[in-house]
């Protein structure tokens, strides 16, 4: 293959000078604007387009092709940069750049209730498992309210009868004498002198007896 | 029209330990367990709180030339020999450890041939926690609400001997 093949022999007739396939290269780096960086290429391919009617023709296709090309890839949206807001003037003064986002965070649970399901859901469990749980510490509590280790109130109060017994470790005679029946004889009570020592409950006899 | 080939799934099927209705089956037993621990002392408390432990000890006081006191009733010297002036020997007759229940009744027989009952009557638990029992004489009967280690001493005195009761709750 030679290297002024025809690109489209149907035109060449009436188009000028043929297109050398050196040319089209020319053309196609001046539609993909990578002609810029060098003024002498870039002043060749605009000798070819000026002189060339056919070499005009195929840059209008290249372009178009491209045109087409970069709507399909971007769905129809043109770049922000080449939106005219010419209209906008007065309004928006000045093109900022997008902030650049912070890798997404896991969010900070907003309560302490989010943050228990949050531990529950890495554990697998949901709101279930955070009902079930609860019914175990109410369940829990309940244990422990009923536990007769816990006396009512109640129960915790000086008995009722007074005593003047020795005072025990924690403010209270360790004997207290609550009832005393004699049938005969006579009782007489002597209480410890100290938080040890025992009370001493006498037990006299009548006379006759023993 | 382009066939899209099926797809499977790269993510690793969950299996027995990580699906979650083990999760929740773990749950349900850690409550259970939960829940069993905190009844099982209690009931173990409950049990323990319908009897008491009763220590009673028979001491006997006599006259003697020399005043002699048991060295097994050494906790009681001070106590014994400011019971009456009279009585300077002391022995100990007999020792009687007794676990009685709620409601229990235990009869006991003294040196002097007179009978003697010890019952409980309730456990009150505290703070401080008393032990309600009823000490039956031939003449007399007390009700006393001791807190666990005190004691009483319940003192027959006769014409020629002392008879000496001397009852511990144990702790």
């Amino acid at each position: 293959m030679s290297d002024s093949q025809h690109l489209d022999p149907s035109q060449s007739q009436n188009a000028g000078p043929e297109l050398l396939d050196r040319d089209f290269e020319r053309l196609v780096l001046l539609a993909d604007g990578e002609l810029g960086a060098d003024p002498q290429e870039r002043a060749e391919a605009e000798a070819i387009l000026e002189r060339s009617a056919q070499a005009r023709a195929v840059f209008a296709d290249l372009q178009g092709s491209k045109f087409a090309i970069g709507l399909w890839a971007t769905g129809g949206e043109a770049p922000a940069a080449d939106v005219d807001l010419s209209m906008l003037r007065g309004r928006v003064m000045s093109r900022l750049p997008a902030e650049v986002r912070a890798p997404a965070a896991p969010a900070a649970p907003a309560s302490w209730l989010d943050g228990v399901l949050q531990g529950l859901r890495g554990f697998g469990l949901g709101k279930a498992g955070f009902a079930l749980g609860a019914v175990a510490v109410a369940a829990l509590l309940v244990v422990w309210r009923t536990d007769p280790a816990v006396p009512p109130q109640a129960a915790v109060e000086p008995p009722a009868v007074a005593s003047h017994l020795p005072v025990g470790e924690e403010d209270q005679p360790a004997v207290i004498i609550e009832e005393l029946e004699v049938e005969s004889g006579s009782v007489a009570v002597t209480p410890g002198s100290g938080a040890n020592q025992p009370t001493v409950i006498w037990h006299f006899q009548g006379q006759g007896e023993g | 029209m382009i066939a899209t080939p099926h797809r499977r799934s790269s993510a690793p099927r969950p299996t027995l330990l990580g699906s979650r209705w083990f999760a929740i089956a773990l749950t349900a037993l850690v409550a259970v367990g939960l829940i069993v621990a905190a009844l099982a002392p209690a009931q173990a408390q409950a049990q323990a709180q319908t009897a008491a432990g009763f220590s009673v000890r028979v001491i006997e006081g006599t006259r003697a030339a020399t005043a002699k006191v048991d060295p097994r009733l050494s906790d009681l010297q001070r106590e014994l020999g400011s019971l009456h002036q009279d009585y300077n020997v002391f022995s100990l007759v007999s020792t009687h450890n007794l676990r009685l229940q709620v409601g229990q009744r235990n009869q006991l027989k003294l040196p002097d041939g007179a009978d003697m009952a010890l019952q409980l009557l309730e456990i009150v638990q505290g703070p401080p926690m008393r032990v309600r029992h009823a000490l039956e004489l031939p003449k007399s009967k007390s009700i006393r609400s001791v807190a666990p280690g005190g004691r009483t001493l319940d003192v027959r005195a006769g014409s020629d001997r002392l008879i000496i009761i001397c009852t511990t709750v144990e702790k």
